[in-house]
């Protein structure tokens, strides 16, 4: 198990039942680890749009002089999904979990782990 | 002779008008989502129409306005009676003065929709802290209600969160979450509030400032004035 698998399983481990799926992908759109609950879920091609949608994400709060993005909160009728911008922002956070999970905690445990998960890419 | 076609290729003011202008004798059947009208011209005079209980150039009224839908023309029909007693040039002239006076209604009634929303949006403002912007924007990047305290780009704004959106959307349709509710951008000084109106052809974005704005009331609040808004968008 490499480092970052490492990391997103204690992130699975404190955020527990709620949690459907995390990925780490480069702004690319390629994911260099993740996982998800649902093993019939094509991760990959979820993690790519969710990237995409990140980039005109920070380029919408660039033109619209909304200061720097922090991270941004997609509701739908099943899911929530976060997603944030590591480090210097060549990779995402996509972390999906359940509709009725606790944001709160959730975005603490993200707080906490998104400068972990940058050190922990190879570079 | 008879001739069958689509309304969509040709009006019913042209149709009357070139068999009156012809001076021809014909039986026009004219149908529209379940309706069935007749016209009949005699020597380039229509002389009698109905349409339903309906009888006479009321009748005529009522089609002009009829974009859609088949038309049958049978040639040397006689007309049973005569309810028409107006000539063709003046009654098609009546039909577009009513036709014209019905469109400024619709008109107005959708412009005093829309201000009905900008004030609707007004009264929003009031109760979310740290308000800076709010509008109501279609899927086609317009916006057609908004409300700002601040000096924004208007279209700029519309335009790169309707993109979003969009692409929003298709992330959540993949991912299996089915249907996204609502989008929130965390910057360091703003919240954005993205959320679909019934429908989903229309957005409501809000603006916020972070330091004042509470997460849970933006949230609460939004989602009581998305059903007022929604009620009061012009059909």
């Amino acid at each position: 198990m490499t480092k970052l698998e490492e990391l997103l399983q204690n992130v699975r481990d404190e955020i527990g039942a709620d949690l459907v799926g995390s990925d780490i992908v480069g702004v690319d759109g390629f994911s260099v680890a993740g996982f998800s609950v649902d093993p019939n879920l094509n991760r990959e091609a979820i993690s790519a749009h969710f990237a995409l949608a990140m980039k005109l994400a920070l380029t919408v709060c660039e033109k619209l002089n909304l200061g720097e993005l922090e991270d941004n909160l997609v509701t739908a009728d099943k899911h929530i999904t976060l997603c944030r911008s590591l480090g210097d922002g060549s990779y995402f956070w996509i972390l999906d979990v359940k509709k009725d999970a606790t944001l709160g905690i959730v975005r603490l445990t993200m707080n906490d782990y998104a400068p972990k998960l940058w050190e922990a890419i190879p570079r | 002779m008879s001739l069958q076609g689509s309304l969509k290729d040709i009006a019913v003011a042209d149709l009357i008008q070139h068999h009156c202008v012809e001076k021809k004798t014909v039986w026009l059947q004219i149908q529209r989502a379940g309706k069935s009208a007749e016209v009949f011209i005699k020597e380039g005079n229509v002389v009698h129409a109905a349409l339903d209980q309906m009888q006479g150039e009321e009748v005529i009224y009522e089609i002009l306005g009829w974009d859609e839908g088949t038309f049958y023309i049978e040639s040397d029909i006689l007309p049973p009676l005569t309810t028409v007693h107006r000539n063709w040039t003046a009654l098609l002239l009546e039909g577009a003065r009513r036709l014209d006076e019905q469109n400024l209604l619709t008109t107005h009634e959708e412009k005093s929709g829309m201000a009905k929303m900008d004030e609707i949006l007004k009264q929003m403002s009031e109760e979310i802290n740290g308000f800076v912007d709010a509008q109501v924007i279609g899927m086609d990047g317009l916006n057609i209600a908004q409300y700002s305290r601040a000096k924004v780009n208007l279209e700029l704004i519309a335009a790169q969160l309707t993109l979003l959106m969009k692409l929003l959307d298709t992330a959540v349709k993949k991912s299996e979450a089915d249907i996204l509710e609502d989008n929130l951008l965390t910057t360091q000084t703003h919240y954005v509030m993205m959320r679909f109106l019934p429908g989903k052809q229309h957005y409501l974005a809000v603006v916020t400032d972070r330091k004042s704005a509470n997460l849970g009331n933006l949230r609460l609040v939004t989602g009581v004035y998305l059903e007022r808004l929604n009620a009061s968008m012009p059909k």
